[in-house]
């Protein structure tokens, strides 16, 4: 039985903006199991990156902590200060972001920017560290690496600074690895690369990884557990079979819909409508004014999580045994019915 | 650069000679004056040759003309006058830089806070009223008001000796004190606007991440990131050190390039004019030089420039 | 909690085919003029300023006009004798501040015969000790020779210019030790024909006579020439009225001027030059950057060298060798600041331009139709106006800054007007005695420095969102 390695309980997260304050995470509760990837998915504005940056504790200046808990290894990371904090980041709990460029320093070599994380974490003398970021940058697939350890982020091309941002990030042997959107700014085919660098290094090294993403494509690829968010909370939560193959939420039905699909030439189905403004949560369901199956109850109480089974869970009105029968839409349906002929 | 250069001092050179009374010759000076400087300087040939007689006699003699106020070589005189500029200018500027660029850490770290509002607001009054306004006010606020400088000049070589070293130094204090913090609030501003921006950058994020403190991601990050576009000027600002400010040297009785370049305006000196104005376009363009060769040497994705992608 | 709900809301409230429409946006446009207006008046520190200089400017209008003074240009001599006079404004006197005293020191002597005489009764205010009161001579006082009192100053100076000079006693004892004969009253002491005379006494000016000389007409000499030798009151016979009733603002300069009117007159001269040259700056400056900028190519380039020499030559130079040739006028000066300034406007002229030619969102409104004028005056212009504005707002303190600093260097002397920057610098020669002289000139230009950068940066803020942080 897998252990749960992070437990987030009814996190609620604001921020406070000169418009008003902005209910980011309204409620947001899933575990994270040791050696699993789970994928976080929804739009922008769903509050997925604030989801992370919360477990990471990188919160911005005017967040607002508004309820719930993040326990690791016995301790509510919401309720620690920063000394302890950062004593986790980097060793325990790491992360890779979207953009490699900006992500690393353009004025320092790479081959310091790994190094540091070295030396001011395990307080390495300098030649040690040197020789372990080299070796760090081969396991990521930098060739050369010993030349290449003193060129700059510039000389390098948009995957292989990813690549060494992962290596920065595992330089420490963390054991949770948070990576926020990494391939959205890649060009398609090397996603596919690092995806499969950040699946070879996390059975290598047994890691626990959140990946963020909207793109449905890419969580195909790596998800063994799947959380949709909107507007804050998460909507639905299973394994990647049953999140894909057997949704029950009007707005996964909508996302699994909206996907380009080569192999057919139906039109694409776009959701019509923008996700609402956060600083005037929606009452009810979130997702109603959007959702073709809406009903009247979800304009006016927010529905709870329905047991689908004893690993799939979703939040819409339309499981309680009373609501009408809906039958998701056709793409959905087309999917579940090639699921054995697709490859995954 | 060099071409600009040299067009520039023609030009100067051009308008000087083209101001109606430029030759004439000072009280005092024998008939034959004019005859020794005519054959000299070429002054019944077209402006051009001139030009050529009068490069010449830079590098043949190391004469660059005859000062009609000092009655010497210009470049003795100018050159002369260098040290004393020089003694004035150079604690103020390195004193500065240190202090603009801590206030403005310090105001991009406590973003308005009281901190931040009182660097501002220091920032934004000595940015605004002139230095002049400034250099007067404290004369008459530190000396004849408050007493706290001995006198409101500095010292001259005599009273040097005559009083004592240590009088002496202290005269240097009041102007010493102006000057820097005239030189402050411009660099602090933009150290604090510099890294107020890299404060925001992703690699910090990314340096926090991965595990340092706040205070290493900010001086081992953003402080480095933000400083490097000030470097180059600094090290052109050593360059300005040796001509002093006029504005300086005329209130607080400095006698330095500065006031020559007035007493050449006021007694019509026009070769030593010539002089001060070819020196400062020569100090530019070396400034220029040092400003671009300091480029490569901070700026990495200048240096390594363009270096294979893979 | 689930038992606690309406089953009966149970129910789809959309067909299935039923498209859902974008909710219309539910916030009012708001124009970009209206929208930086907003931005600016959240900004406390630049409405201030701007109020600030809505008042500067409205004293430059109406300053010089303010006191009706023209004794410098009518009589200078007489003008003299008022000058150095302090500051004094009617009704901030009573709260001891702006009361036109002074404290002075002087001989034990004069200051006696100031303080018992009727016409220096009450100048003193306070300081003279009862000893010296009773006896210059006093004992108690024998090895000080000046002291210091504080006196109504007005009345002070129409006391020495009037009734006895300050060298009275000095003139005296001179006398004595080298067997000179100089007139100890001679300062005060004026020569009146006949008619003069009786027409001074009609109007009150005179204080005594001292004595009248008669000499022999030849013409007629029963009626012989009589020449009157009197102290005339000063105040009441230039200005028409007595200390008491006078008020300097700021005080007067050394030659008796107005310092109020002064600062404003050389503020509207500084103020008129500025605008002159920003308005031709931006005239030079647009059309050879919009030439530059449109054609491009070959002219473009050398345009460029021509920009990079200029901007080469430092400024001092140019102010320096334009006044060397051509003297210190108005219009040198302005020439001068417009010889290289017009370097700015020609970078943005030339960079709208070539942003017009290429601009994506220019591109997108052609697309859907706009004409080359709308597409100018939609969307280029106020973009263009919020730099435009805002380089005015910080380009008049550049000005006036320079102007000033030059002006007291001296380097820029006018013969006929006044700068600010020259009165600074007259009131830093005698700022030990006379203070005002200094504080005042400097007052104003900090406070108009101030303001107007404050006003500029609010302006570039409000225009300029993103720049927001950037001092």
């Amino acid at each position: 039985m897998a252990e749960k390695i992070l437990e987030v309980k009814d996190l609620a997260i604001s921020f406070k903006t000169q418009y008003g304050i902005l209910h980011a995470i309204r409620g947001v509760s899933f575990d994270l199991f040791k050696g699993e990837t789970l994928a976080i998915v929804g739009e922008s504005g769903s509050g997925k990156s604030v989801t992370s940056r919360a477990i990471m504790g990188l919160l911005a200046g005017n967040s607002i902590y508004e309820g719930g808990s993040i326990m690791y290894q016995g301790r509510d990371l919401m309720q620690l200060n920063e000394e302890l904090f950062h004593e986790i980041r980097g060793t325990k709990i790491s992360m890779i972001f979207q953009d490699p460029m900006s992500s690393l320093n353009p004025i320092i070599t790479v081959g310091k920017q790994i190094a540091e994380a070295l030396r001011f974490k395990l307080g390495m003398p300098e030649e040690m560290a040197r020789k372990r970021a080299i070796e760090l940058m081969e396991q990521v697939g930098i060739t050369n690496a010993e030349k290449r350890y003193n060129q700059y982020p510039f000389q390098f091309s948009g995957g292989m600074r990813q690549r060494i941002v992962i290596s920065i990030a595992l330089a420490n042997n963390a054991e949770i690895l948070i990576c926020d959107e990494p391939t959205t700014a890649l060009d398609v085919t090397i996603q596919g690369q690092i995806l499969e660098l950040i699946n070879n290094l996390k059975k290598q090294r047994n890691l626990s990884v959140i990946f963020i993403t909207h793109d449905l494509g890419v969580v195909a690829n790596v998800a063994d557990r799947i959380a949709v968010m909107y507007a804050g909370q998460i909507v639905e939560i299973g394994k990647a079979d049953e999140v894909f193959y057997d949704p029950k939420h009007p707005y996964t039905w909508a996302l699994l819909s909206s996907m380009p699909n080569l192999a057919t030439s139906k039109k694409l189905d776009a959701i019509s409508g923008t996700p609402p403004n956060m600083i005037y949560p929606p009452k009810g369901d979130s997702f109603a004014p959007r959702n073709k199956y809406a009903m009247e109850i979800d304009f006016e109480e927010q529905p709870p999580f329905f047991k689908v089974s004893d690993t799939h869970y979703a939040a819409t009105w339309l499981l309680h045994p009373d609501a009408p029968k809906v039958e998701p839409p056709l793409a959905v349906q087309t999917l579940k019915k090639n699921r054995g002929r697709v490859k995954k | 650069m060099f071409i600009t250069f040299f067009i520039t001092v023609f030009l100067f050179f051009l308008f000087i000679k083209l101001i109606p009374d430029n030759h004439i010759p000072p009280i005092f000076q024998g008939d034959d004056w004019y005859e020794i400087n005519r054959i000299r300087e070429g002054w019944d040939k077209p402006i051009i040759v001139q030009f050529g007689y009068w490069i010449r006699n830079i590098f043949r003699d190391g004469s660059f003309g005859f000062s009609v106020i000092y009655r010497r070589d210009v470049a003795n005189v100018y050159f002369g006058k260098i040290p004393a500029s020089i003694k004035i200018n150079i604690v103020p500027y390195f004193l500065s830089i240190p202090i603009a660029i801590t206030l403005g850490v310090i105001a991009a770290l406590k973003k308005n806070k009281i901190a931040d509002h009182i660097i501002s607001v220091g920032i934004m009054i000595f940015i605004s009223v002139p230095y002049f306004v400034v250099a007067v006010l404290s004369q008459y606020i530190f000396y004849f008001r408050l007493n706290w400088a001995p006198t409101h000049v500095i010292a001259t070589a005599s009273e040097f000796a005559e009083l004592g070293l240590a009088y002496g130094l202290s005269t240097y204090i009041l102007p010493v004190v102006v000057l820097t913090i005239s030189g402050i609030p411009g660099l602090a501003r933009n150290v604090r606007a510099e890294l107020t921006e890299q404060l925001t950058q992703d690699y910090m994020l990314l340096a926090r991440s991965k595990g340092l403190t706040k205070r290493q991601a900010i001086f081992r990050h953003a402080l480095k990131n933000a400083l490097v576009p000030f470097l180059p000027g600094i090290f052109i600002g050593i360059i300005g050190v040796m001509s002093g400010g006029i504005i300086t040297e005329q209130i607080f009785r400095v006698d330095g390039t500065g006031r020559l370049y007035l007493a050449a305006f006021n007694g019509r000196d026009y070769a030593l004019l010539m002089l001060i104005n070819t020196f400062g376009q020569f100090l530019f363009l070396v400034s220029a030089i040092v400003g671009d060769l300091s480029y490569t040497l901070f700026d990495p994705r200048i240096r390594v420039g363009s270096g294979k992608l893979s | 909690m689930m038992n606690n709900i309406d089953k009966n809301k149970l129910v789809l409230i959309r067909d299935s085919d039923e498209r859902i429409i974008d909710q219309p946006l539910e916030t009012k446009e708001i124009g970009y003029y209206k929208d930086s207006w907003n931005r600016f008046k959240k900004n406390k520190a630049s409405l201030a300023a701007f109020v600030i200089i809505c008042i500067i400017f409205f004293f430059i209008l109406v300053g010089p006009y303010m006191k009706k003074y023209d004794l410098v240009k009518e009589d200078p001599t007489a003008a003299a004798r008022l000058g150095y006079l302090t500051p004094r404004i009617p009704g901030l006197e009573n709260l001891g501040i702006f009361d036109g005293t002074k404290t002075i020191s002087r001989g034990k002597r004069f200051l006696h015969a100031m303080y018992h005489s009727e016409f220096g009764e009450g100048i003193i205010i306070s300081g003279l000790p009862e000893e010296i009161i009773e006896d210059p001579l006093h004992p108690d006082y024998a090895n000080v020779s000046q002291i210091t009192v504080k006196v109504d100053y007005y009345r002070y100076i129409n006391y020495i210019t009037s009734y006895m000079p300050e060298r009275y006693f000095g003139i005296i004892d001179e006398n004595a030790v080298n067997g000179t004969n100089n007139d100890p009253l001679g300062e005060v002491r004026q020569t009146l024909t006949k008619d003069v005379f009786e027409d001074y006494m009609a109007k009150n000016y005179i204080i005594d006579i001292l004595a009248i000389k008669e000499s022999p007409n030849p013409s007629n000499p029963a009626e012989p020439y009589y020449q009157y030798e009197v102290r005339i009151n000063q105040f009441l016979a230039s200005l028409d009225q007595a200390p008491e009733d006078t008020y300097f603002w700021f005080g007067t300069t050394s030659r008796g001027g107005d310092l109020f009117t002064d600062i404003w007159t050389g503020a509207r001269i500084s103020l008129l030059m500025a605008i002159s040259v920003l308005i031709i700056n931006t005239i030079v400056g647009l059309t050879l950057g919009a030439i530059a900028g449109y054609y491009g190519g070959v002219l473009d380039l050398l345009f460029d060298r021509l920009v990079e020499i200029i901007s080469s030559i430092p400024f001092l130079s140019v102010l320096t060798l334009l006044i060397l040739r051509y003297g210190s006028a108005l219009w040198v000066i302005v020439l001068a600041f417009t010889a290289t300034g017009w370097i700015g406007a020609y970078g943005t002229g030339r960079m709208q331009f070539y942003r017009f030619k290429n601009r994506e969102y220019v591109l997108a409104a052609r697309t859907l139709g706009a004409s080359d004028g709308r597409i100018m005056f939609k969307h280029i212009f106020p973009n263009t106006l919020g730099l435009i504005v805002t380089g005015y707002a910080l380009a008049i303190p550049a000005f006036v800054f320079t102007e000033a600093s030059y002006a007291f260097l001296g380097i820029i002397n006018y013969s006929n007007a006044v700068s600010v920057g020259m009165l600074i610098q007259q009131g830093q020669a005698v700022m030990q005695v006379h203070p005002h002289l200094l504080i005042y000139p400097a007052l104003y230009i900090a406070i108009l420095m101030i303001a107007f950068n404050l006003f500029g940066n609010g302006l570039r803020d409000a225009f300029n969102p993103s720049l927001r942080g950037v001092e």
